[in-house]
Formats: structure tokens, C-alpha cells, sequence
């Protein structure tokens, strides 16, 4: 008895309707995804293909980020191991090199680089997420409040053209018994990472609260920060690539001493250009910067009170009341807000000894 | 519709089942196939990072007990000393225990800052500890401390205690400047300054059984030699102590300091204390009691 038959005709013919209607919305779905990233190539069918580009660090044992190094002996007959980085011991996170291969960049630099590779990535996670090498010296003691740097990858462009990339960065605390060895490297064990079910994950919180991404600086020595990427996630638009020619992308950071620096409101040392006549690049990072704080205070602050009404001023009537960030008030206030701020740094400090910085890029 | 629904219900069974499968399974792929083409099309980068602990080094009272109990509010300079035979003596200074406490660090520094409100000299020296009061005169040869317990934080209470004996709350401690092999009291000045250059004072204590040597080489950093304010604070840190140019003479801190100490022992990196007396000395026939005026003094010590 076929189908067709039981069903008659009509009742098949929407069945059938039904089946090419879900598989039309399936490609639809995925060419709409297609659709979301510019310059990406679909092909025939409408499949995904895969991502229009590589991301690429070049190829030095610089700086592999932080490593465990065990001292044997004391004083002068000290002696002391080459040191592990953190991916490879116990409850650190295992990350591949990514696959090496000579490329150009589009300043005209030829060197070996380390690539996250599509084809072994349908395989092999190890080149799907791959050890983040700078050039920049490693950092010794650790980062505390008042660090800054900067970190540098470069896309691999796999066709000509425009390509967007959506970029997040994301710090994941990890707790660990820490021992300080006489030349001030550390002997790591027990590495631990923080889970939103830790005690120490409102740690975490403040961690990613207080180190701020931006896209560009100004500056020697100390610097005036612009373009602040909000909850680390920005969107990478690069122009006229060719395929195979590298780029590099430098993202800055820092993380703020005071809240009266974050805030741009203090003496000096503010982490950007709050003084009459600065340009309007930096105006506009100052109020994004404040902003930002009122809008996040709680992942910022730790203070047994909500300090919105320490730092801002109220405008507008009933549901549309707004609450600005007022430089007069927050003075006012500053021992409050300064404790709040300090507090979480405190916190951060004792509860998390290392930190896992994550880029992703889609 | 209600034809339909009796279609429906005359197809067999097992049809049936299959026919729902189906749309289901299809249904299924609608969500799961942009779900899964998302999260194979990402690429990340990775790095670990150290986070530098705060309060690595703490500045405590006593038997590394909170700071409050660390008390030089009043100083008496016409105070004496009492013998075991109820002799006075005019006393010409007065000593304060306090401690470094915390995380092994391999070296420290151990500063002070003061006010010359006071015609006071503030030297430091390193103390040590009995539970047996010593031989000599009271606050002239040791001070005395109250124990309390009461830490200022759980990896200081954590600490084992450097003596043997048990100490218990309300128990007294005695503090007395600790001398070397050669009995001379360990003082954290230098041997002596000339310009920039620094000569270490050196000591030779036994500690576990074998000979070693301690370096100090704390100094002034701001004070004048010579002239009519030797004594008084040069104007060397001003502007890093004060935001407007006038300051009285006598408020211009003079800064104080001693680097290298070691911090704790290198074989067991255990956290660690160690205990410090400030002398506070003064000349009898200059310091009077016909005014009283304060200072601000300042203990710091930094890993390095």
C-alpha cells in the first residue's frame, strides 16, 4: 500500500510541500549565515564553506606566555628547570603550535609563522586553536594594577578582497599553589580552572571588568588609549586583502590603577585624554570609558551598595530617568568609589593567580 | 481539515511512525546544521598569563599580631628607668616591637618615613623573642608584649612560630635587641655613607648550626649633613611628598631605607616573620617635657 495512495493526493502533495520547504529553509538558513559575513564565498547549493581566512603569530620562542620553572638547590648552587609552559601541566589547557610555513606580510616582512589550518582543523582541534607567541619580552612578576601592553596576531586572507571578522577576547581565571623561586620565576602546581560554580568566579568577573581591550593608543612611554572594545568583542573589517598576504592586528590593554584613572578624571595618569582640546577620537573613548563603568558597575566595583548615585546624575522624569556619569559627583565620592574599585582588585589578586586569554575569531 | 484528520487516521500504523520520524528527523536538521557549521567556523588564539599577589608583605605588631596592637602614641621623655633595686635612671629612649610577616619573598625592603616635629632619632634594629624575663631593667635591656592572637590575616595566623615554647593568650613576651657572635646589637644602618656610596654593615649570626653573614644597608635618603637644618629632610623628595611648594621645615619627612633583606629561608619558601625593634632616642637636655608636639612615622617593607 503505498503512501501516495492512502494519504490521496492532496494530503502528499503538503507532505511533500513540507519536506521541500524545510530543506529550503535549511539552506536558507546556513546561506543566511553565509550571507552575515561579508566577501565569504558559498558556493552552488548554498553550502558553507569554510572561513575566509587564517589567523596566523609569527614563529619566535619569545614569549609562549607564562611558564612553571622548578629551583633545585639554594643561593649559589641554585639551579633551575627550562620551565613548562601552563598548557602543558596538569589542569592547564593543551594548545597546538598550528602549522608552520613561510608567508609575506602586506609590509613586505617574509618569516616563518605559526597558522591555524583549515583542512587539518576538520581533524585535528590542535590547529583549530593554536599557542598565541608574541614578540613583545615576557612578563616576569605577573601583571598586576598599572600593567599595560599589547598583544599582535595576523589574518591570513585565503581570497582576494574584503573580509570581516567578528574578534572576542575573554579571560578565564585559574587558581594554582604558586612558589616563588630565588630568580623570581614561579613553581606552579594544582592548577585549577575557575568555573562559574567556584568560589573565586566573582573574581573572574572583576579580572574581566578591569582589563580593558582597545583598538589603538597614542603616546610614549605613557599612553592615552582609544577605540575601547567593549566586552572585549569587536568587529575586524579589512579592506582590499590578497589572498595569502598577512595582516597584523595589535589590540592594547591595560589595566587601570585607579578608578579616578579609569574614569578619566583623575590629576594625571588617566588611561585617556580628558584634557580641554584633546582630539575628538579621544573625547569620545573618555565617554565611552564612563559610560562603560556606569553601565558595568557591577562586574567593576565590589562595595556592599549599589554606587550608581555616587558617579552620576539623574535626568529625565519616571521610566525614563537616565543616569550620566558626572565628573563633579564621582569626585565627590572618590573614596567611595576608589575602595570599590580597589576592593575587586584585591580580590582579584588573592584569588586568582593565572589567567587563560582567549581569541576568538569567526 | 476534518477529511485530513480521517485520512490520517486510516493510515496503518506503522506508516505512521515512520511518517512522524521523518518529520522530525527534519526538523532536527533545520536546528542542529547552522548550530554545527557555527562552531566549525572559528579559530582561536591562546595564552596564559600570571596575576602578581597583592600584600605579598605585611607590617604587623609583636609576634606578627594586627598592627593595632602596635602602639607609639605617647612617648614620655622624662620617664625613667627603675632598677631591681628601685634606682632611677633618666631614660633616653623607648623601644617598639614590630614584624614583617608574609609570603617567602627572596628579598625586601624595609623603610621608614618620619616627621621632625620631635627631636627624636629613630633607629632599627633586629629583636629577639623570649618567654622568660630577661636579665636588666625593664624598657632600658627588653620591652615586654601581651600576646593576643589576634592575626591580621590566616596565612600570617598560619605561620609556625620561630621558639619552642607554647604561647598562649594573655602570655608576655619579652623583646630585646638581638645581638651576633661577636655581641654587638644588630643594627639595620649601614656602616657608613659618603655621597652615593653605601658601605653595608656586616654581622655574623649562627643560625642551624653554621656561621652566616648579614648585610644592612639602611640609610637616610633625604637628610642634610651639614648646616644650620642638619638633621631636617633636603628638599630631595619634595615634590613627590607634597603637591604646593611651602612646607614647614620640621614637616618635610625624611625617608629611610634598607633593601636586600632576605625574606624568609630559601629551602622551604614557608611563609615567614621577622622581628624588628624601633628605638626611639633622644637627648635628655635637648628633648623637655615644656612642649609636646607629634609625628607621622611610617613602616613600609615591598618585595622586591
Amino acid at each position: 500500500m503505498s503512501i501516495k495512495r492512502i494519504l490521496g493526493n492532496r494530503l502528499w502533495a503538503c507532505c511533500l510541500a513540507f519536506v521541500i520547504v524545510a530543506v529550503a529553509v535549511v539552506t536558507g538558513t546556513v546561506a543566511w549565515y553565509s550571507a552575515a559575513r561579508e566577501g565569504k564565498a558559498v558556493n552552488m547549493n548554498g553550502e558553507a564553506v569554510n572561513l575566509p581566512f587564517e589567523l596566523a603569530v609569527k614563529a619566535n620562542d619569545n614569549n609562549l606566555g607564562t611558564k612553571s620553572v622548578k629551583q633545585t638547590g639554594t643561593g649559589d648552587g641554585a639551579s633551575y628547570s627550562t620551565g613548562k609552559l601552563l598548557h602543558d601541566i596538569t589542569g592547564g589547557e593543551q594548545v597546538g603550535d598550528g602549522k608552520s610555513d613561510i608567508y609575506t606580510t602586506n609590509s613586505g616582512y617574509t618569516g616563518t609563522f605559526y597558522t591555524t589550518n583549515a583542512n587539518e582543523a576538520e581533524e585535528n582541534d590542535d590547529f583549530k586553536s593554536i599557542k598565541w607567541r608574541l614578540s613583545t619580552a615576557e612578563l616576569t612578576k605577573g601583571i598586576g594594577p598599572d600593567s599595560s601592553g599589547e598583544f599582535t596576531f595576523y589574518v591570513v586572507p585565503k581570497q582576494n578582497g574584503n573580509i570581516n571578522i567578528h574578534v572576542k577576547l575573554w579571560l578565564e581565571g585559574y587558581t594554582a599553589d604558586v612558589k616563588q623561586n630565588e630568580n623570581e620565576t614561579f613553581e606552579v602546581s594544582n592548577l585549577n580552572r575557575i568555573t562559574s560554580t567556584s568560589s573565586e568566579y566573582g573574581a573572574n568577573t572583576y579580572l574581566n571588568g578591569h582589563i580593558l581591550f582597545f583598538r589603538d593608543r597614542t603616546g610614549s612611554g605613557t599612553y592615552y588609549y582609544r577605540d575601547l572594545i567593549r566586552n572585549g568583542e569587536f568587529e575586524l573589517e579589512l579592506s582590499n586583502c590578497e589572498a595569502n598576504e598577512l595582516v597584523p592586528v595589535t589590540v592594547y590593554w591595560i589595566w587601570p590603577n585607579t578608578f579616578a584613572q579609569l574614569t578619566c578624571i583623575a590629576e594625571n595618569g588617566n588611561i585617556a585624554n580628558a584634557a580641554t582640546g584633546a582630539s575628538e577620537q579621544d573625547v569620545f573613548t573618555v565617554t565611552e570609558l564612563r559610560n562603560y563603568v556606569v553601565e558595568e558597575r557591577d562586574k567593576i566595583l565590589m562595595a556592599d551598595s549599589d554606587l550608581l548615585s555616587k558617579m552620576t546624575i539623574e535626568s529625565g522624569e519616571g521610566e525614563d530617568v537616565v543616569h550620566s556619569f558626572d565628573k563633579a559627583t564621582a569626585l565627590d565620592n572618590l573614596k567611595d568609589l576608589s575602595m570599590g574599585y580597589n576592593n575587586a582588585d584585591q580580590e582579584i589578586g588573592t584569588k586568582i593567580q593565572y589567567f587563560l586569554l582567549t581569541l576568538t575569531a569567526e | 481539515m476534518s477529511k485530513i484528520w480521517r485520512i490520517i487516521k486510516y493510515i496503518p500504523r506503522k506508516k505512521k511512525i515512520q511518517l512522524s520520524i521523518a518529520m522530525l528527523l527534519t526538523i532536527c536538521l533545520l536546528f542542529t546544521y547552522p548550530s554545527y557549521g557555527w562552531f566549525k567556523l572559528q579559530r582561536q588564539l591562546q595564552r596564559y598569563e600570571k596575576i602578581s599577589s597583592p600584600n605579598a608583605l605585611y607590617i604587623t605588631a609583636g609576634h606578627r599580631e594586627k598592627p593595632i596592637y602596635f602602639d607609639i602614641g605617647g612617648i614620655d621623655v622624662t620617664s625613667k628607668w627603675k632598677d631591681s633595686n628601685d634606682n632611677e635612671t633618666q631614660a633616653t629612649y623607648q623601644d617598639f616591637v614590630f614584624c614583617v610577616a608574609g609570603a617567602y619573598v627572596p628579598q625586601y625592603t624595609l623603610q621608614l618615613a618620619h616627621t621632625e616635629n620631635n627631636p627624636f632619632t629613630y633607629t632599627i634594629y633586629e629583636a629577639t623573642v623570649t618567654n622568660i624575663r630577661p636579665e636588666g631593667i625593664k624598657n632600658k635591656d627588653y620591652i615586654t608584649y601581651t600576646v593576643t592572637k589576634d592575626f591580621p590575616a590566616k596565612e600570617i595566623k598560619d605561620i609556625t612560630d620561630n621558639f619552642a615554647y607554647t604561647v598562649n593568650v594573655g602570655d608576655t613576651l619579652y623583646y630585646s635587641i638581638k645581638k651576633d657572635n661577636s655581641s654587638n646589637p644588630i643594627c639595620l644602618n649601614a656602616a657608613s655613607v659618603s655621597g652615593s656610596t653605601v658601605t653595608k654593615s656586616t654581622y655574623t649570626v649562627t643560625q642551624n648550626g653554621n656561621a652566616v653573614t648579614i648585610k644592612y644597608d639602611g640609610h637616610y635618603l633625604n637628610m642634610q649633613s651639614s648646616g644650620d637644618d642638619a638633621g631636617l629632610a633636603d628638599s630631595t623628595y619634595h615634590n613627590d611628598t607634597y603637591s604646593y611648594n611651602y612646607v614647614e621645615k620640621h614637616s618635610e619627612p625624611l625617608y629611610w631605607q634598607a633593601t636586600e633583606i632576605p625574606g624568609g629561608y630559601a629551602e622551604t619558601k614557608a611563609p615567614f616573620y621577622h622581628e624588628y625593634i624601633l628605638r626611639i632616642s633622644w637627648d635628655p637636655n635637648v628633648a623637655t617635657s615644656t612642649y609636646k608636639d607629634t609625628d607621622i612615622v611610617y613602616i613600609i617593607a615591598s618585595p622586591e
